[in-house]
């Protein structure tokens, strides 16, 4: 919370005026944040377009095999997990760490220190990355979903984000004492969960050397919780951060959010299993996750009622603010992610999606449609504060917009169908394989279509940050904002 | 505070530093036109939420009383001994139902060690592993047969003119019993067209006593050595006429 | 909240997850032995020697895993049994030699997990669902000449297309139909396509183990 207003009212004659020391403390901080932020959001946004042609690649691949075929390093084995290890490390994972340090900067009130930790966890991260890809392009993955990166390119990856770390401890030393918003306490957990995940995930099945399904345990606990602990963690934050910023308005209930975070927290961490339903796991591991994912509709509910009562009166927000448009997007969508995790962790329901797509369009509605949605709606508030001018085009915000949620929508939808259609196929025993893989060729045709509109949406996303990067937006105090209707100081 | 300042004050109300100078008091625009931090409001929790999560709270509890299989690390199906409605089907019990004959215990032998290599249709894979399908060697001494069983083999061997030899053969005499190995033996001289005779474990324990201060695996040239009509002492009456009482050196 | 409630809290619920889902199912199954019967023979299951071995890294080298599962549900969680993929479910036993464990997560092909059982019955066709070497290679090299409409990716690059010197190897694939090689042209596995159909016909689950019941498909 904003100390410094309380502090100084009993001060009435204080000559210069509150909310001045506030704007300086807030420049500050922007300015403070500007090189290794930026440096950040660069790099995860050119990982977003490397991801993206990955992953049209092997979409296309799944409907026409034969499409650039006979080539070792785009075999769809391969091309799979580099898209969803470069997605997932490289562009959800930086841009995750760079709203995370500004809002973190920003709810302890201190400006960034020592921006250089920062800068070479970043490289080190990317380097990390770049290796990474590659290494699975070359046949080097390590069989493990989500953790096919080869040995050494964990170590980087894991040193980068020690230093990244160990910069938000120092924030929050540094931190004004007193309460820590809601916010701070969702980032505080997903940079902690997310460096002890790491770091036992691979020390576990890397140097213990876990054998049997206990890698598969140690799998899926990791691949659930860099989802939920992690990526969700700092979406949650960052949406209990803009919504009510943007609207002026306070969050509904502190109570509510209070056990939000408690729920989400001591359940999130046990819901891994669900992915191993029918798997050679005793029956306890799977019945303590399905557990699990049923109670989660405790946080999930008590987070909605939240977003959605504390933008309630300005629901109009979403035609002309692109922040909030994303934002809330992205909350719709969570919501619906774990409407669809509940249901397909009960096993009656399993018993015909698991083994299917449908597994993959839920991750990809968490991690897509949720969480990525919220950081473009991020980027889209942050990044002028950063570069001093406004974005150049809301038309061009409109587009990726459009292609974001209609393309990455489409995606998801044709995937979950698919899947259901492919989990009862199989379940079907007159079926013969041959015609259940017929059966999905029209739902990839549409997942190929969803594709086309996410390369465009992040295309018009890309060079409109460029503009940005190169200081070449509108030299302006209005926002730039949807053209419907105008509002004074709506940012 | 003079006059030209607070003209650029209010300038900078609507414009930009593009100096990004260090004079902070020019701040820009985005910052004001910001709102304040976020702040929470303390309404308490509704009660129909609380009594839905009092609902929720109740049927995990069942849910993780009914299907946890007592947390054992050998209950795979949840449902077990929940009722002999909801088991499904019962299939063959783990055991072997009333004695087997020496054919069918040398299959499962043959197909739970040997079906990696030889193929469960004993014909080997080409360039890698040897057939057994009409193999000489399969078919002919049962001393050199007892002799790969128990060593193993390594470099090339020629089995119907084919040359094989990129895979060793590893020994089995520590793996597989007496019995086991005569079992197998006795499935292999029989089946997929081989017309051979049996095997008898007690060929197999004189093979054993006759060898076993070798520790090295056979090459081909050593079991070429032994004569293609060695037999092993113990043979039952009921064998071919190759098998002689006496043993061959 | 205060700081330190926050900070003993995020570390103590990971704590609470992190034990509970990774240490203790280590404990259970960490240390799994094979099963033997009374006089210590008829072990299962035993390790992949050989090329079988090499074949499995390719198997994960190739990312077959992200189309193939290598698991078998039991019948109270899907048809799997039913389609003849296995005569039980898998459980933890039997991937202790299996590192790393490729069970994989979506089924856009068949299971494989009892590839190399010869008893197994496909319950869509009637007809055994074992195939041979021959089959295999056919398969890998030209997906669609084996099973129609298939969206498996062609591994040409495990093979090697040669002009036929004298006579025809024996390792050559016979391909038939729009699929045939050109005349005068052979195709002949490499090292590699080898050691993956060792391995891929190695796969066998079917062993009786105590912990599980045997179960047959409903007909």
């Amino acid at each position: 919370m904003s100390d410094i207003l309380t502090q100084d009212q009993t001060t009435a004659s204080a000559p210069v005026s509150d909310t001045e020391i506030v704007k300086v403390e807030r420049a500050l901080i922007d300015q403070s944040a500007q090189a290794p932020l930026l440096f950040l959001y660069t790099s995860a946004i050119l990982w977003l377009l490397t991801s993206t042609i990955l992953g049209t690649i092997a979409a296309i691949k799944l409907q026409q095999p034969d499409f650039l075929g006979g080539v070792p390093w785009l075999t769809y084995g391969r091309v799979w997990p580099a898209f969803t290890n470069s997605f997932g490390y490289g562009w959800a994972s930086q841009v995750a760490m760079g709203t995370g340090i500004w809002l973190v900067a920003r709810l302890a009130h201190v400006s960034l220190r020592r921006p250089t930790l920062l800068i070479f966890g970043t490289v080190f991260w990317n380097v990390g990355v770049t290796a990474g890809v590659i290494a699975i392009l070359a046949g080097k993955g390590q069989g493990i979903e989500w953790l096919e990166f080869p040995g050494f390119v964990q170590a980087i990856l894991f040193a980068g984000f020690v230093l990244v770390g160990a910069w938000v401890a120092t924030m929050f030393r540094l931190r004004r004492p007193g309460h820590a918003y809601i916010s701070l306490w969702y980032l505080a957990g997903a940079f902690f969960w997310f460096a002890w995940l790491y770091s036992a995930a691979n020390l576990m099945i890397g140097v213990v050397h876990v054998h049997g399904v206990v890698q598969a345990v140690v799998g899926a606990w990791y691949a659930n919780n860099f989802l939920s602990l992690w990526l969700t963690s700092i979406g949650l934050g960052s949406i209990y951060y803009f919504i009510p910023k943007v609207s002026g308005k306070p969050v509904h209930s502190y109570h509510l959010a209070s056990l939000g975070f408690w729920s989400f927290a001591l359940l999130a961490g046990w819901t891994g299993m669900t992915r191993l339903i029918g798997g050679p796991l005793p029956a306890w591991l799977i019945t303590v996750s399905i557990v699990a994912n049923i109670m989660m509709i405790i946080p999930v509910a008590t987070v909605m009622v939240n977003f959605v009562l504390t933008l309630r009166g300005n629901y109009n927000l979403i035609y002309f603010s692109p922040t909030i448009r994303f934002v809330f997007f992205g909350a719709i969508a969570y919501a619906v992610a774990s409407a669809l995790g509940l249901v397909s962790s009960l096993r009656s329901v399993a018993s015909i999606t698991q083994y299917t797509n449908f597994s993959i369009a839920h991750s990809q509605l968490l991690i897509y449609a949720f969480f990525s949605m919220v950081m473009f709606g991020s980027i889209y508030y942050i990044v002028p504060r950063l570069v001093g001018c406004e974005w150049l085009s809301s038309r061009l915000i409109s587009l990726h917009f459009l292609g974001a949620a209609y393309g990455g929508g489409l995606v998801i939808l044709t995937t979950l169908l698919g899947g259901i259609v492919q989990g009862a196929a199989w379940n079907n025993p007159e079926e013969s394989s041959s015609l259940v893989i017929q059966s999905m060729a029209p739902f990839i045709v549409g997942r190929c279509i969803g594709w086309i509109f996410l390369i465009f949406g992040h295309l018009f996303f890309a060079l409109h940050f460029l503009t940005m990067l190169l200081r070449l937006g509108r030299p302006s105090g209005r926002p730039t904002l949807f053209p419907t209707h105008h509002e004074e100081g709506a940012h | 505070m003079s006059n030209p300042e607070d003209l650029q004050q209010t300038q900078a109300a609507h414009e930009i530093d593009y100096r990004e100078s260090m004079d902070v008091t020019k701040v820009h625009a985005a910052i004001e036109r910001e709102k304040k931090e976020p702040w929470s409001a303390s309404v308490p929790i509704p009660l129909w939420l609380m009594s839905l999560f009092g609902l929720v709270l109740c049927f995990g509890s069942y849910y993780l009383g009914n299907f946890n299989g007592g947390f054992s690390g050998d209950v795979y199906n949840e449902r077990a001994g929940m009722g002999s409605s909801s088991a499904k089907k019962t299939g063959a019990g783990t055991e072997a139902t009333g004695p087997e004959t020496a054919v069918e215990a040398g299959k499962k032998v043959f197909l739970q060690n040997c079906a990696v290599c030889h193929q469960p249709t004993g014909t080997g894979i080409p360039g890698q592993y040897p057939p057994l399908v009409k193999s000489e060697f399969v078919n002919g001494s049962p001393k050199r047969l007892a002799m790969i069983l128990l060593k193993g083999l390594q470099g090339p061997v020629k089995v119907e003119g084919v040359t094989y030899g990129s895979a060793a053969m590893p020994a089995w005499e520590k793996t597989l019993n007496d019995k086991k190995i005569a079992t197998v033996l006795t499935y292999i001289r029989q089946e997929w067209g081989n017309t051979s005779g049996e095997i008898s474990p007690e060929q197999i324990t004189a093979a054993r006593k006759e060898f076993k201060d070798r520790g090295d695996s056979w090459t081909e040239h050593d079991l070429l050595a032994v004569p293609a009509d060695a037999t092993l002492e113990g043979g039952t009456p009921a064998a071919k006429p190759e098998a002689k009482p006496e043993a061959a050196k | 909240m205060r700081f330190s409630t926050l900070f003993a809290g995020i570390f103590l619920t990971f704590a609470l997850a992190w034990f509970g889902e990774t240490v203790v199912p280590n404990i259970q199954l960490g240390n799994l032995q094979p099963q033997t019967d009374e006089d210590g023979g008829d072990i299962y299951p035993v390790n992949n020697s050989g090329i079988a071995a090499r074949g499995r890294k390719i198997y994960v080298a190739e990312g077959c895993f992200y189309c193939h599962t290598q698991q078998v549900r039991g019948s109270q969680g899907g048809s799997d049994i039913d389609r003849g993929w296995g005569s039980r479910q898998t459980v933890a036993r039997d991937y202790i030699y299996t590192d790393p464990v490729v069970l994989g997560l979506t089924r856009n092909g068949p299971d494989l997990a009892n590839m190399g059982n010869t008893e197994l019955v496909d319950s869509s066709t009637g007809k055994k669902r074992w195939k041979d070497a021959a089959w295999h290679y056919a398969h890998l090299y030209s997906p669609r000449s084996e099973v129609e409409g298939s969206a498996m990716p062609s591994f040409s690059y495990l093979f090697e297309k040669r002009k036929i010197v004298g006579q025809r190897s024996e390792d050559a694939l016979k391909l038939e139909g729009e699929y045939a090689v050109e005349n005068g042209y052979e195709v002949v596995p490499n090292s590699d396509a080898k050691a993956l159909v060792a391995y891929l016909m190695s796969l066998d689950r079917s062993h009786a183990l105590k912990e599980v019941k045997q179960e047959a498909p409903a007909k």
